[in-house]
């Protein structure tokens, strides 16, 4: 059922211009610089308490990828409000629907196959802005809801399989994941999934040990703790990066109408005869 | 163990600079490090000057005499250097002493007294007065602190650690961060980035910080190390992105919806309690008629 058309125009949207080839706007450090970060070949694991501005930090980069021209989405998202807003914009969006996850998983385990048989057929290794299809964001929020909550043992393995194949094998091909938990301990993801992710960001963790299993194991002995981080200020976290170093980073902040704002902009621009779904 | 004294058998008017053991040991390094520098400085500057000198005698001497001068100087340097290590540490404190307690001094002597406090008096009350050069001096001041704690805590560390042996690290500079101070410093044979890790909350405390962050400065040198010491958090702010400003607003474009969406169970009373699992029938199973 359609509750809202955009209007007919004779004007043709432009986009912004960005690139996921491009460094994401993250926010800003301590030092008052900011805070890029270069999706492309990467993916990253956001931790952190709920209310520590997870879903902030992963807002920013959902934001960068809807804005580039040149990057499809796929958002999944347990609670659907937090990636919700950006659904007319993705080519996918998966609500609490662990069924509807496992087949987008499988639909992108597919397109993994057909991109791996194509760089070998061109002699290649990884995908460049050049070749004749786009790169994909694939957001996910609140692992846990699919990997550990809803469905049978059966299926929650079946996830986290076809997810950490997606990890493992999707980098070189532009299929980057930037996945949120709340503690991203071996019950709630396998340990084999959570090592992949080479980038990490943690907001406030409750324990010591909650930071570095997000961060990884040593960070909280050299002082880099998110259990020492003020929970009274969201979005504030340690990012591992660029060169394997932590810094304490803190997200942009975005309302909900800048959200509504960004993500309608980029849903006229990638589809500017859209008629919104319900 | 030796014990206080109020009046020390010493010569009063000696300061123990460096202890005399620790002398003892750099004046035995300096005599090493002149005999091998110096001879091998001898031998190299001799072969050289002897082949590129019209007089080969003279060049050899002339290249003999160079060498011993240069091991000579290395031999002073390590024999000085604890004394030239107090010195970069207390840099600081002794510039102040020359520009304050001399440099006034020479004013006193220079000037009217009045003119003198003046041009003392009048700098350090606009430094007091305003906000901003008040902030950058106490900076500097927490900069200079800093090094110091981080000197001893290092030394207690190697006095409790095992690598009784270690060398002090060199605690190079530090500078005022957005969030406090940060130090850098080069770690010694005796100590190591593993033996601090694990001790930033004992550091925290040596700092009257808030937290103690530390970490490889350099990717290629693993002695070169940093030490960020936390005492406010300047992250408060909400940081605004520039994304909203990459696309010019246009409202006609955000949908808007007509009325509320038809999604019923909103509230609790709306949402039934699920049924609860039929229990499992046990024994026999009917028979047809029964059934």
């Amino acid at each position: 059922m359609s509750i809202a058309t955009l209007p007919a125009t004779s004007t043709v949207p432009v986009g912004p211009g960005l690139s996921i080839f491009e460094p994401a706007f993250l926010g800003a450090d301590e030092s008052g610089r900011r805070v890029d970060l270069s999706l492309m070949w990467r993916n990253l694991l956001i931790g952190g308490t709920p209310g520590s501005g997870k879903s902030v930090a992963l807002s920013n980069l959902v934001a960068h990828a809807a804005l580039s021209y040149d990057c499809g989405l796929v958002l999944i998202d347990g609670k659907q409000v937090e990636l919700g807003l950006w659904a007319d914009c993705a080519d996918v969006f998966v609500g609490p629907d662990q069924g509807h996850a496992i087949r987008t998983l499988q639909r992108l385990q597919t397109l993994t196959d057909n991109r791996y048989t194509y760089l070998r057929a061109v002699d290649r290794r990884k995908i460049t802005p050049a070749d004749p299809f786009d790169p994909i964001l694939i957001a996910i929020d609140e692992i846990a809801y699919f990997s550990a909550t809803v469905g049978d043992k059966k299926s929650q393995d079946l996830f986290s399989a076809l997810l950490r194949d997606l990890v493992a094998r999707g980098r070189a091909i532009g299929l980057i994941v930037v996945a949120a938990t709340q503690r991203p301990s071996s019950d709630i993801i396998p340990t084999s999934l959570r090592d992949l992710f080479a980038w990490r960001l943690a907001g406030y963790c409750s324990t010591e040990s909650s930071s570095d299993i997000v961060l990884g194991r040593g960070w909280a002995q050299r002082g880099f703790n998110a259990e020492q981080l003020d929970p009274d200020n969201p979005g504030t976290g340690y990012l591992v990066a660029e060169s394997g170093t932590a810094r304490l980073v803190k997200s942009a902040y975005l309302s909900d109408e800048d959200i509504r704002h960004l993500a309608s902009w980029a849903a006229y621009t990638r589809r500017p005869h859209l008629t919104l779904p319900a | 163990m030796s014990k206080f004294s109020l009046f020390p058998s010493s010569n009063p008017g000696q300061v123990t600079l460096v202890e005399a053991p620790a002398a003892a040991t750099y004046a035995r390094k300096a005599r090493i490090v002149f005999w091998v520098v110096g001879l091998s400085s001898a031998v190299i500057g001799a072969l050289s000057l002897a082949y590129t000198m019209p007089w080969p005698i003279v060049g050899m001497v002339l290249g003999t005499a160079a060498g011993f001068v240069v091991g000579f100087v290395c031999a002073v340097v390590v024999r000085i250097w604890p004394v030239l290590r107090a010195v970069w540490h207390w840099l600081a404190e002794i510039c102040l002493f020359l520009v304050v307690v001399v440099g006034g001094t020479a004013l006193v002597h220079t000037v009217p007294f009045v003119v003198a406090l003046a041009v003392f008096g009048v700098p350090v009350a606009v430094v007091a007065a305003l906000p901003a050069s008040r902030r950058f001096v106490l900076t500097v001041f927490w900069c200079t602190v800093d090094r110091h704690r981080l000197r001893s805590f290092c030394a207690r560390l190697l006095r409790s650690s095992s690598a009784k042996g270690g060398t002090l690290p060199l605690i190079l500079i530090a500078r005022p961060t957005p969030s406090g101070e940060r130090v850098w410093m080069w770690l010694r044979p005796g100590l190591t980035l593993a033996d601090l890790e694990g001790r930033t909350g004992a550091l925290a405390e040596e700092f009257g910080a808030h937290q103690v962050r530390i970490g490889r400065a350099s990717r290629t040198r693993a002695a070169y190390v940093y030490v960020d010491v936390v005492r406010r958090d300047p992250l408060r702010a909400t940081v605004l992105s520039h994304l909203p400003d990459l696309v010019a607003f246009d409202a006609s474009i955000v949908p808007t919806s007509p009325g509320m969406p038809p999604i019923g169970g909103l509230s609790l009373h709306e949402v039934p309690e699920p049924l609860p699992p039929a229990p499992r029938r046990g024994g026999r199973r009917p028979s047809d008629e029964e059934a």
